[in-house]
């Protein structure tokens, strides 16, 4: 018997997207380029109740015999991806409509991207999982070459679809090596077969798979590349949205598909040594980038180093430190990538960090709004970066995972070097030529994010409280 | 509840910043952006005036000789962590040499700093919030949270309105201080784990693991070592003090004033209110090596400072050679050498604060610092000789000034510790006359050798209102430290207490 | 006043008159601007017998009391461990006959150097002058009293300013600064540009990045797990 119930109320959420990309791709078919401009704010709004829906059924439930199911731990992701992924779609309209790119065709696929990231959120079973990755990447593939003439994008695209069909392959390798040696997709029952060496090995391919998803060093190969030849808005989308659905799938993989002592003695290793690799090339990466978007690549890497020591510390005390991480990472980065999108100087954009010269005195509340995020992004106390930092100490130390903390504390100083280097630029320098006005989609949401960074710190309470009983969830 | 009178005195400067932003971003205008006048300077003094008063009005709240931790406020932040401000008479003491500093600071800068007056006057203003935050944490997150944001403010101000290599400075200063807090994060957070309270009182009372025999094994060792780095650093203690020397030549003088005054005194602070009551063995078992390190730091800084060229080198080494009679002090763990430690913290803040005044006089004018640019400023600025005089006898450590009664008390006690530690130190007292006495003779006393130096003016009111308040407590705790003594004598045995207690 | 070191600017209180000794370090306190010695005035004369009087003769009035009486005149003024006995040592030691050229020598040399002095500047004017030219390895010695300045100079003042100029340019610039901030900070450049320069942009060597390190972390699983 198909209980409609029981897929509403776990599902609803990613129904509504479905709907709402079909009609769009309906009105676009009707429209045509009448629909450009409307696109934007129908995306928006559909991901913004997509949101509002998740919110509405937080406690989620099982459907479809158990291939979904969804809980306040993954609820959390979903709604801070679905309004990161409508704030990055905001954003995006003024920027591509000087490009002249502004089709309605991209506000479609950060719809079926975000439709993906729902999927491999509610997924229960590998089979799920599978699709939505599928979903989420073939629509990143095509926004990071959106930029059709554009040598620099179509370079972009085109290097993210190969290796991200490379490590897709590897994740499918994995999940048939899994299945193989329990015979069931379904995580509940791969939590309960006997682990052996073909399950972990597997696994290991999986994690391999994830970690291309979520940046994370070695198989962050791509994401500099990327971030710097695609669309500045789409980095925006990437480096907010989809990171944080990813990293929460990740850990929800880990902590329930595999939570055998044995399995959990392997992964906390091997996802060690990858939030070791991440750290490290995060923040030495960055010290040598002139460009900006490159180098805020670069520490993106290094905070999802971070985010997976809180995945390596186990869910009892990682899970909640995650979900505060990412969150805290997410606002900040949507800020960060507006003022990318704000940097406009003779009718063209500008990316290298230099263009920031003076900004203090040009636009003192641009400035004061980066300088925020920027510390907040670091880590350093003052934004609700620090809390996030905090927590991963806590879940890292908790879990007794000493070296990674020692890593966690020198690669922090050294990254240091290149957010101090920002703030310095902005502060310092002499000024250059003031940036062109932006439309007030990005500047409000730098100015909203900065905010919030700030809003958050000291009011952080209820997100901790959130995020810890969201945990709490996750755990047996 | 009461009126949170220590929330008033640490956030009415930020609130003064802020204001002076929203104004400023009100009349901004393009065109009139590159024209700026002290009016925002004077605002931004108000401000740091009212929060001196609100201070004072803190001080007579303060019962002199209470137990504990007095004016209490506690606010619930997140988990466990809650916002929690309270003094003792250690804290109030360094909250008025804060008060008290940054006005000063401010007068000092008027007309000296000429460029981005809003941001110079809302970083100061910035800055001041957060050391007294400092001194009032009461909760282990937030003092680190307090603890680092200063770095921020110190960080423009040096990058901004400093010398030539202003940038590597800035940076050395920053990320120097930064490595050693982040080890001091790391041992909060295990603190947190282990206590279950971020809570300073709950802390105290809390015994960290310790076996007798095996100290490296012993968690204790850790977390001493893991905030004797931060602090190590931000004192500074030989051999994490190469960042001073840098950072002082570059900064602003209000900046040096500052950064000698104050910062520096969060090192000895936190030992005094973190290492030695929440990790008594372990501050026992270290005792030789901070001994030895001191003296290291007392002779060889007293040595590298006679021979700079620069007088603000000279001063910033002379301060790493008297922190060393703090480090010398704290750790004698006698009620005396306690007692002259904190003494020699404020004292050390309004002498060497009054020192980088007194290069700033000169520079002003002269715009350079080499001690071979001067001499026989006697015949031409009478009176900036009688201050320089003053303040260098105080910094020599002569009786009856201010400096005489740390360095004499911290000796005392460390000779009940150790009469090598304490020989040593007497010889860094025969060197601080030495450095000091000649540059005193260099640049004051001879013949006007320089023709540049023939138009020197002497000391104006302004610099004369920044000059006389320090000359004047100087003067005071030289003749009645038991002003001091009287307020810091509760805290500085509760410390010892919690160390034998065990 | 040793370390002023040499002086650059001609003394402004050049001695004048009957010294014309070469200049030592010390600053004079003669101020005979008249050049012949001449007799103080009656107010500096006053003084100075009252002081004489009290030089001469108060050994003699107060001998019994503080010595003899030793513990009753100084009271508590003095502090004298239970073992202390050096006053009443001193009194044992006047009644001793074996001791008493320790009593006497004080007196026995001022009244040479008394007649040495009354030889040279009263009776023989000049003959100290002459000494002083005809020079000699005793009078160097005393002229330059017992060249305690030189050997300072040399070990205690070259030394710390030796040791100073070491300790800044060695070991804070070099040593501390060369292997601590400076040092870390170009080897970590220097890391930083090896690490940008593999990141080459080929895919090829991307696609082998994550290939190896699928493979490494299948061998590490391998590893730990003892092998099959």
């Amino acid at each position: 018997m198909f209980d409609f119930e029981a897929v509403l109320t776990a599902m609803s959420p990613e129904l509504w997207l479905a709907g709402a990309g079909l009609i769009g791709v309906l009105l676009g078919a009707l429209l045509k380029d009448g629909f450009n401009g409307l696109s934007f704010l129908f995306g928006a709004a559909a991901l913004i109740g997509a949101a509002i829906l998740t919110g509405l059924n937080f406690d989620g439930g099982r459907a479809f015999d158990g291939l979904v199911e969804t809980g306040p731990f993954v609820n959390v992701a979903k709604v801070v991806s679905y309004l990161a992924g409508a704030a990055a779609l905001l954003m995006a309209e003024g920027f591509l409509k000087r490009d002249e790119t502004a089709r309605y065709e991209y506000a479609l696929l950060v719809i079926f991207a975000a439709l993906g990231m729902g999927m491999i959120l509610s997924a229960a079973n590998m089979m799920v999982l599978y699709l939505g990755i599928e979903m989420l990447s073939l629509s990143s593939y095509v926004l990071a070459s959106f930029h059709r003439d554009s040598a620099r994008s179509a370079e972009a695209g085109l290097k993210y679809f190969v290796l991200g069909a490379l490590a897709s392959g590897l994740l499918l390798y994995g999940i048939s090596l899994v299945y193989g040696f329990t015979g069931s997709t379904a995580y509940a029952d791969i939590a309960s077969a006997e682990p052996q060496m073909g399950l972990l090995f597997g696994m290991v391919l999986m994690i391999t798979g994830l970690a291309f998803k979520v940046s994370a060093a070695p198989m962050h190969v791509w994401t500099p590349d990327v971030y710097e030849g695609a669309p500045s808005p789409v980095v925006a989308f990437f480096a907010t949205a989809p990171k944080m659905a990813s990293m929460v799938v990740f850990a929800v993989i880990m902590f329930t598909a595999f939570p055998q002592a044995v399995a959990v003695e392997n992964w906390q290793v091997i996802i060690g040594l990858i939030a070791a690799a991440s750290m490290l090339i995060g923040a030495f990466g960055a010290l040598q980038q002139t460009n900006l978007k490159r180098l805020l690549g670069y520490s993106s890497i290094a905070n999802m180093g971070y985010a997976l020591v809180a995945v390596a510390a186990g869910a009892e005390a990682g899970a909640s430190a995650l979900l505060i991480f990412m969150t805290a990472y997410v606002i900040a980065s949507l800020g960060l990538f507006g003022g990318v999108l704000a940097m406009r100087r003779d009718g063209g954009m500008v990316e290298q960090i230099s263009e920031l010269s003076g900004l203090i005195q040009r636009r003192p509340a641009l400035a004061v709004a980066l300088t925020l995020l920027v510390i907040s992004v670091s880590g350093f106390p003052l934004a609700v970066g620090f809390i996030g930092k905090l927590s991963v100490f806590e879940a890292g130390l908790e879990a007794g995972l000493l070296p990674l903390i020692i890593i966690l504390v020198l690669s922090s100083v050294i990254a240091f070097g290149y957010y101090l280097r920002l703030i310095l630029i902005m502060w310092v320098n002499d000024p250059i030529e003031r940036f062109e006005p932006v439309d007030g989609m990005v500047t409000g949401t730098v100015y909203a994010s900065a905010i919030a960074c700030l809003g958050l710190f000291i009011f952080v309470a209820p997100l901790s409280d959130f995020a810890g009983s969201a945990a709490q969830s996750l755990l047996p | 509840m009461d009126f949170p009178i220590l929330s008033a005195v640490t956030f009415l400067p930020l609130a003064g910043a802020v204001l002076i932003l929203l104004v400023r971003a009100l009349t901004h205008s393009q065109s009139s952006e590159e024209v700026e006048d002290n009016r925002v300077l004077y605002a931004g003094l108000i401000f740091s005036v009212a929060t001196f008063l609100v201070s004072i009005v803190m001080l007579l709240g303060f019962e002199i000789g209470g137990e504990g931790y007095q004016l209490v406020e506690e606010v619930a932040w997140y988990g466990d962590i809650s916002y929690k401000m309270g003094v003792d008479g250690m804290s109030v003491t360094l909250i008025l040499l804060t008060t008290l500093l940054t006005p000063i600071s401010l007068v000092a800068s008027i007309g000296s700093i000429k460029t981005r007056l809003t941001e110079y006057v809302v970083s100061f203003l910035v800055l001041e919030t957060f050391m007294i935050g400092v001194f009032c944490a009461l909760d282990l997150v937030v003092f680190y949270v307090f603890f680092e944001a200063g770095l921020i403010p110190m960080f423009i101000i040096i990058g901004v309105w400093g010398g030539i290599d202003r940038i590597y400075a800035s940076f050395k200063f920053f990320l120097y201080t930064l490595l050693g807090s982040l080890f001091m994060l790391a041992a909060v957070v295990y603190m947190y784990l282990a206590a279950g309270t971020s809570d300073i009182v709950a802390l105290e009372a809390y015994r960290f693991g310790w076996q007798d025999g095996s100290p490296w094994a012993s968690p204790q060792t850790w977390l001493f070592l893991a905030f004797f780095a931060s602090f190590a650093v931000k004192l500074p203690m030989w051999p994490v003090h190469t960042w001073l020397p840098d950072a002082h030549v570059q900064a602003p003088t209000a900046g040096s004033v500052i950064l000698a005054g104050v910062l520096l005194k969060m090192g000895g602070y936190g030992l005094l209110r973190f290492s030695l009551p929440m990790f008594p063995e372990a501050s026992l078992f270290f005792q030789p090596m901070v001994f030895v390190l001191s003296v290291i730091a007392i002779v060889y800084a007293s040595l590298v400072a006679w021979r700079q060229t620069d007088m603000k080198k000279l001063i910033a080494y002379s301060s790493v050679a008297h922190m060393g009679f703090v480090t010398l002090g704290i750790f004698s763990f006698t009620e005396i050498g306690v007692q002259g430690a904190v003494f020699q913290m404020l004292s050390h803040g309004l002498i060497s604060g009054a020192l980088f005044l007194i290069v700033g006089v000169v520079y002003d004018r002269m715009h350079t610092r080499e001690i071979e640019a001067y001499g026989g400023l006697v015949n031409k600025m009478p009176i900036y000789a009688a201050l320089f005089m003053l303040f260098t006898m105080a910094n020599v450590g002569l009786p009856g000034t201010s400096g005489f009664v740390g360095e004499i008390l911290t000796m005392v006690g460390a000779f009940q510790a150790s009469t090598w530690a304490a020989a040593g130190a007497a010889l860094g007292v025969i060197f601080s006359a030495v450095y000091m006495l000649t540059l005193y003779r260099r640049t004051v006393f001879g013949e006007v050798t320089n023709p540049a130096l023939e138009t020197i003016e002497d000391t104006n009111t302004k610099e004369l209102i920044c000059l006389v308040p320090l000359a004047a407590g100087t003067l005071l705790l030289g003749v009645m430290p038991n002003l001091v003594f009287d307020v810091t004598r509760e805290s500085s045995l509760r410390a010892l207490q919690m160390l034998g207690g065990g | 006043m040793t370390f002023h070191g040499p002086r650059a600017e001609p003394d402004p209180h050049a001695s004048h008159g009957h010294d014309d000794q070469a200049h030592d370090d010390h600053g004079h306190d003669d101020h005979h601007h008249g050049g012949e010695p001449h007799e103080s005035p009656i107010v500096m004369l006053i003084p100075l017998f009252v002081l004489s009087f009290g030089a001469i003769f108060a050994g003699g009035m107060f001998y019994d009391a503080m010595f003899h009486h030793g513990e009753a005149f100084w009271g508590d003024a003095i502090y004298r461990a239970a073992d202390n006995h050096v006053i009443h040592d001193i009194d044992k030691m006047k009644k001793d006959p074996s001791y008493a050229w320790v009593f006497w020598a004080p007196l026995v040399v001022t009244v040479i150097g008394f007649l040495i002095a009354v030889l040279t500047y009263l009776i023989n004017r000049g003959f100290g002058a002459r000494l002083a030219k005809g020079g000699g390895p005793l009078h160097a010695m005393f002229e330059n009293k017992w060249f305690f300045d030189e050997i300072y100079d040399v070990t205690l003042i070259k030394g710390s300013r030796w040791l100073g100029d070491t300790f800044w340019k060695v070991g804070d610039k070099k040593l501390i600064d060369g292997f601590g901030p400076d040092g870390v900070t170009a080897a970590v450049k220097w890391g930083s540009r090896r690490l940008s320069a593999m990141h080459t942009g080929y895919l090829y060597h991307y696609a082998f990045v994550i290939i190896g390190a699928a493979l490494i972390f299948g061998a590490i699983l391998f590893w730990r797990s003892g092998g099959l």
